[in-house]
């Protein structure tokens, strides 16, 4: 006979017997039990992406790692009518965690900008400096980026994102806005473009339908 | 999302699935009734109000991901029979990330 269907109980049913013998399996770590399986794929693609392999390279904190999967998973579902609900379900959560710190990591991830930054320190484009690293860039986000919302006021975002760029002296600092605070973000990153040319910054940006994304390298 | 499913195994029916020795890696529980899996948290030390997953203690459990509390047909159990997760990609992506050496 060929493969049963799924969510199928092959054979005997959903008996009490079956119940025990996954239980048995599980604590002896033979056994995921999932629910849907197009959530359990979308995540394993997300592991074993080109982009989280690239990550696993720079980052050794496995909770950021975690951060950066959801956001490959964010970046994988966004495009999908029907997995709207699911993004603002995880998005909403994720962004009380960490006092949102987590969701902007995840957004680094789901953007491209973290994929742009690594390539291009792994061509050598880009140098690191010793006292800075790509998992101190993810811990310690808010010196590194700014993340652009509509209700921003473009004057004080401008100001703000200046300031930090100039505070810590990043190697990079990406300041990124997507949807409605797109137009905003790339009016802000324009906007200091001047002042971070002259730091010895230069600017690349990514520019789409979702997201504003202008990374500054320090060359 | 692509038909074909190369990482979920499926076991042949050709006989009672809780007699076969060898578990699959990864078993879908949806469609399962409420009792069922109400016995199968109680297996493993859990327990649920008819709604959600509860601790031992009769406490919510919550996604250690996204904070959320876990309704009953959202239950996701990873190995290390203590580890709940909502049924979302991100939690799972989350996990998997944080435990490579599981996959």
């Amino acid at each position: 006979m060929g493969v049963p269907p799924p969510n199928e109980p092959p054979g005997g049913g959903w008996t009490l017997a079956l119940a025990r013998r996954l239980a048995k399996w599980h604590r002896e770590k033979k056994l995921k039990l999932i629910e849907r399986k197009d959530n359990y794929q979308i995540a394993t693609e997300a592991e074993k992406s080109v982009s989280f392999k690239l990550y696993k390279k720079y980052i050794r904190e496995p909770k950021v790692l975690g951060w950066l999967s959801t956001g490959l998973t964010l970046r994988a579902m966004e495009p999908d009518e029907v997995r709207r609900a699911d993004v603002k379900f995880i998005r909403d959560n994720l962004a009380s965690t960490e006092g949102g710190g987590a969701l902007h990591v995840a957004e680094l991830a789901q953007s491209g900008a973290l994929d742009v930054i690594l390539a291009l320190v792994g061509s050598g484009r880009v140098h690191i400096p010793p006292t800075q690293t790509i998992d101190d860039v993810l811990s310690r986000i808010d010196q590194y980026a700014v993340f652009i919302k509509e209700s921003d006021d473009l004057r004080r975002a401008t100001l703000d994102a200046d300031v930090r760029a100039l505070g810590s002296a990043p190697f990079v600092f990406i300041v990124l806005g997507r949807w409605t605070a797109r137009e905003k973000a790339a009016k802000v990153f324009r906007g200091i473009a001047p002042a971070m040319a002259e730091r010895g910054y230069t600017l690349t940006e990514m520019i789409d339908e979702r997201q504003a994304v202008g990374i500054f390298f320090r060359t | 999302m692509r038909s074909s499913d190369t990482s979920i195994k499926l076991m042949a029916d050709d006989k009672p699935m809780h007699s076969r020795l060898e578990p699959p890696q990864v078993f879908s529980l949806k469609g399962a009734p409420s009792d069922f899996k109400i016995a199968l948290l109680h297996e493993l030390g859990f327990g649920s109000d008819g709604t959600k997953v509860l601790d031992a203690e009769g406490n919510a459990v919550k996604d250690p991901y996204l904070g959320v509390e876990i309704p009953l047909d959202r239950m996701v159990l990873m190995p290390g029979s203590t580890i709940i997760l909502d049924d979302n990609p991100a939690s799972i992506a989350s996990y998997l990330a944080e435990h490579p050496e599981r996959e």
